[in-house]
């Protein structure tokens, strides 16, 4: 059983990990040109990113994208000469200072809320259901079978 | 004569304006006195209100499939070039029409709702007829007098201004209808979650009710998403299905908080648990959906610049939404005191405490889709600065949560309830380590070294392996039990225990689409090439040449296409013919995609600019898996339907329930 079940999931993954090997074949600095430009906005569209989108300023921004790279330019440096061009606004990862800091921030905030809330919860839950337990010992034996009932 | 067609249709929405208002103050007042007569009035709106609003609906597409140019909405979304097809579901095309579309769904589920529960849920009717009537006005009223899409002009254009290009397409017929049916499913619980705080009773009843609504609004809601994924990637040509668009994320909050509702609803049907979270959920996921609707159609998301085009539309959304939100916010907050729980958590390792996990991730991960999605306009609004919050934002912060969440989904469903022997937990999970050792392995020996990948392999292979193997547990555990074949045992037990193995089929599917999402958005292949007639290049282990380009016109545009041979060493394959299309009335370019599928994955081909030497830019895009995605969603939706199929309506026998509605409770 268990053999089968090993055999099953190293097949699933060789298949996804054989798109691995055929994903570096692809030219090192074409890769790095979409990388960059899968987080740059196209000004013009709606939310779209300068890879995808069809519109004339954005293959022109993907020309100049090119041609920086070509001159040896970091990702940093070229993603701030856009910024300069069009603002914050065309960084579709949003800068983590100023107002972009307030929205990097919100996530981590949020799971820390729900984490907490969800650790008050249980550990008032458990120990109210610990005292009922107390005040009333007869119901233990029976919570294992019980279970087994449930769970079908 | 066709003229007054259409004003006959509007004529019928107008009433059934004036019959909503009728069905609120009956509904309500039957809960004082006369209650049978003035109930089944308001009922009869429900009804009614199907056949005045299918009416209107009816005269709105016959206008269009005759090309009526009088009527405005129909000159500025159809044209005489549209075909057929099109021409019957143009309505949802643009805003005013969607959301005739939205009530339309919105009062004939009402009707089914009042149809299936009139008798079983004598005391609760009232409240939930009053507040389905209620929305039903909310909506009349928008559309009425802000959005109407009835509106005639003088003298008639001889031409309409065509569909929007985009929207010809098959995806038009499927995904806007299925998606909207998701939203307006959630109407119905949303309606018996103000009946239970108004009654301040949220007992079983209300959890079977509750229960089937949301899981059929789910599936729906699910199937629209990943139908609307699969149009956007056929049609739009960037290679993927998925960009954390301002409009995507709007369908995939209430999916979210959707998903969360399910499986906390279940911890109320067991144990008793969760009440007024419940209700809270119901609230907020049909909150979201509003949402959805108005902020996609009003065109906000955009820029607030846009609400400001049609203030009059843009206040009474925000009024509208302020109302439902104070009105189920605020019966919640008045009345949960009394709707406490029967029962507690006992122990973090429980199936309760699972699924309060499994809620805190969906809800963090919706808030951030929220906080994200609004925060733009929230800092346009203050500050007039622009910022933009996109696919890199939430790829980093939401994929995380929802890694957690699909591990969760292998454990959750082999923790029994209560508390768990720890003996238990090592036994039962020993093929899913097993299987994340063994994947862990691979993924090192395949070279992958990015964390975030590795982590997302390896959730998706434990979820995966520990589904099976609760699957095969089962089954076998009948076998041995009852001696019947394997195969008997199989059929026997899935189909005794429908909404278990429903659920864990759905986690398959979802373990699926992890797959393919993985795959092929972290190993897509893509490539730019210049090509010339007889030129070809190499993709995946294809290679692909150049036959040439040719005219392909068709209805209402002129296009060309690419002619690419598809072969591999050496054995030709298939031809492939993406095109580029010129729209004439919109004087609009769009692409025609080609795509060759396969288990292994996607060649996906999209035609660019021509060049000077009869040659033209070939984006070629090699896309792993990406099938498993809509294989995983004929999973999802066959696991829904057999859960779904196990929700019974109990029904009172016909003297009890008439008792009831003399004041005798029920319920």
């Amino acid at each position: 059983m268990t053999r089968l079940f090993a055999m099953l999931i190293a097949s699933l993954l060789l298949a996804v990990a054989a798109q691995a090997a055929s994903f570096r074949t692809e030219a090192e600095q074409e890769t790095t040109v979409r990388a960059i430009a899968a987080k740059l906005r196209c000004p013009v569209c709606q939310s779209e990113n300068i890879l995808d989108s069809q519109s004339g300023t954005a293959k022109e921004m993907m020309t100049i994208l090119r041609e920086q790279l070509a001159q040896g330019r970091s990702e940093a440096e070229i993603v701030e000469f856009f910024r300069s061009r069009y603002g914050d606004y065309v960084m579709l990862s949003p800068p983590a200072s100023g107002y972009g800091g307030l929205v990097w921030a919100a996530p981590l905030l949020l799971l820390l809320a729900g984490g907490g809330a969800y650790l008050l919860l249980l550990r008032r839950s458990t120990r109210a259901s610990g005292a009922l337990d107390a005040a009333a010992p007869e119901r233990s034996p029976l919570t294992e079978q019980h279970l087994k009932g449930l769970e079908l | 004569m066709v003229d007054s067609l259409i004003k006959l249709g509007q004529l019928a929405v107008c009433l059934a304006l004036v019959l909503s208002v009728y069905a609120v103050v009956q509904a309500v007042l039957s809960v004082t006195g006369h209650a049978p007569a003035r109930l089944r009035a308001a009922r009869n709106v429900l009804y009614a209100n199907v056949a005045l609003v299918s009416f209107g609906c009816a005269t709105l597409i016959w206008s269009f499939a005759t090309l009526d140019f009088s009527v405005a909405y129909v000159a500025a979304n159809g044209s005489s070039q549209l075909p057929m097809i099109y021409r019957l579901t143009a309505m949802w095309g643009a805003h005013e029409g969607s959301l005739m579309l939205w009530l339309w769904y919105l009062t004939v589920l009402s009707a089914i709702a009042a149809w299936l529960h009139f008798r079983d849920h004598p005391l609760s009717m009232p409240w939930v007829i009053a507040t389905l009537a209620a929305v039903q006005f909310g909506f009349l009223a928008f559309i009425v007098f802000l959005s109407n899409p009835f509106l005639t002009m003088t003298p008639p254009l001889t031409e309409g201004q065509d569909l929007n290009p985009l929207l010809q397409d098959p995806g038009l017929v499927f995904h806007p209808p299925v998606l909207y049916l998701g939203y307006v499913g959630f109407a119905i619980p949303f309606a018996f979650a103000l009946a239970s705080l108004i009654r301040t009773q949220a007992g079983t009843e209300w959890v079977k009710v509750v229960r089937g609504w949301t899981l059929f609004a789910w599936t729906m809601l699910t199937s629209g998403i990943l139908m609307g994924g699969f149009w956007a990637y056929y049609e739009l040509g960037w290679g993927g299905y998925w960009g954390w668009d301002p409009v995507e994320n709007a369908s995939l909050m209430p999916w979210l908080t959707g998903t969360a509702l399910l499986h906390s609803m279940m911890a109320q049907d067991k144990r008793g648990l969760f009440r007024t979270w419940n209700v809270f959920l119901v609230v907020t996921t049909f909150l979201l959906t509003l949402i959805g609707t108005f902020l996609v159609r009003s065109g906000v998301l955009t820029s607030v610049h846009a609400f400001a085009v049609d203030p009059g539309r843009g206040a009474y959304m925000l009024g509208f939404l302020t109302m439902v939100m104070l009105v189920g916010y605020g019966l919640i907050l008045l009345r949960s005191e009394r709707l406490s729980a029967d029962a507690l958590v006992e122990s973090a390792w429980s199936r309760e405490s699972a699924i309060l996990g499994n809620n805190v991730l969906l809800l963090v991960a919706a808030a951030t889709v929220f906080v994200g999605t609004l925060y733009p306009l929230f800092v346009e609004a203050v500050s007039g600065e622009r910022l933009s919050v996109g696919a890199p934002y939430f790829n980093k912060v939401v994929v995380p949560l929802m890694l957690a969440v699909v591990f969760l989904l292998g454990i959750g469903p082999s923790i029994p309830w209560r508390r768990m022997n720890p003996h238990r937990f090592k036994t039962g999970f020993r093929i899913p380590a097993a299987a994340l050792v063994l994947a862990l392995a691979v993924t090192l020996a395949f070279g992958v070294r990015d964390v975030l990948t590795i982590v997302a392999i390896l959730a998706v292979s434990f979820a995966a392996a520990a589904t099976l193997a609760d699957v095969v547990t089962g089954i076998r555990a009948r076998q041995r039990t009852t001696g019947e074949p394997l195969w008997r045992a199989a059929a026997r037990s899935i189909l005794i225990g429908r909404q278990r193995y429903g659920g864990l089929i759905v986690h398959l599917g979802i373990a699926l689409i992890g797959a393919g999402i993985i795959a092929s958005g972290l190993f897509q292949t893509a490539i730019t090439v210049s090509l010339k007639p007889g030129d070809s290049f190499e993709l995946a282990g294809n290679v692909v040449t150049l036959r040439g380009v040719e005219d392909a016109d068709g209805p209402g545009y002129s296009g060309r296409a690419a002619i690419l041979s598809i072969s591999r060493d050496g054995v030709p394959l298939t031809e492939m013919r993406p095109q580029k299309r010129f729209y004439r009335v919109r004087s609009m370019a769009t692409t025609e995609i080609a795509i060759r599928s396969s288990l292994a994955g996607d060649l996906y081909m999209v035609a660019g600019d021509e060049t000077a030497q009869g040659g033209i830019v070939i984006r070629g895009y090699w896309n792993p898996l990406v099938n498993w995605i809509w294989a995983g969603w004929f999973v999802v939706a066959f696991g829904a339907l057999l859960s779904l199929s196990s929700v019974r309506r109990k029904r009172a026998p016909r003297a009890v329930s008439a008792a009831g509605i003399e004041g005798v409770p029920a319920e």
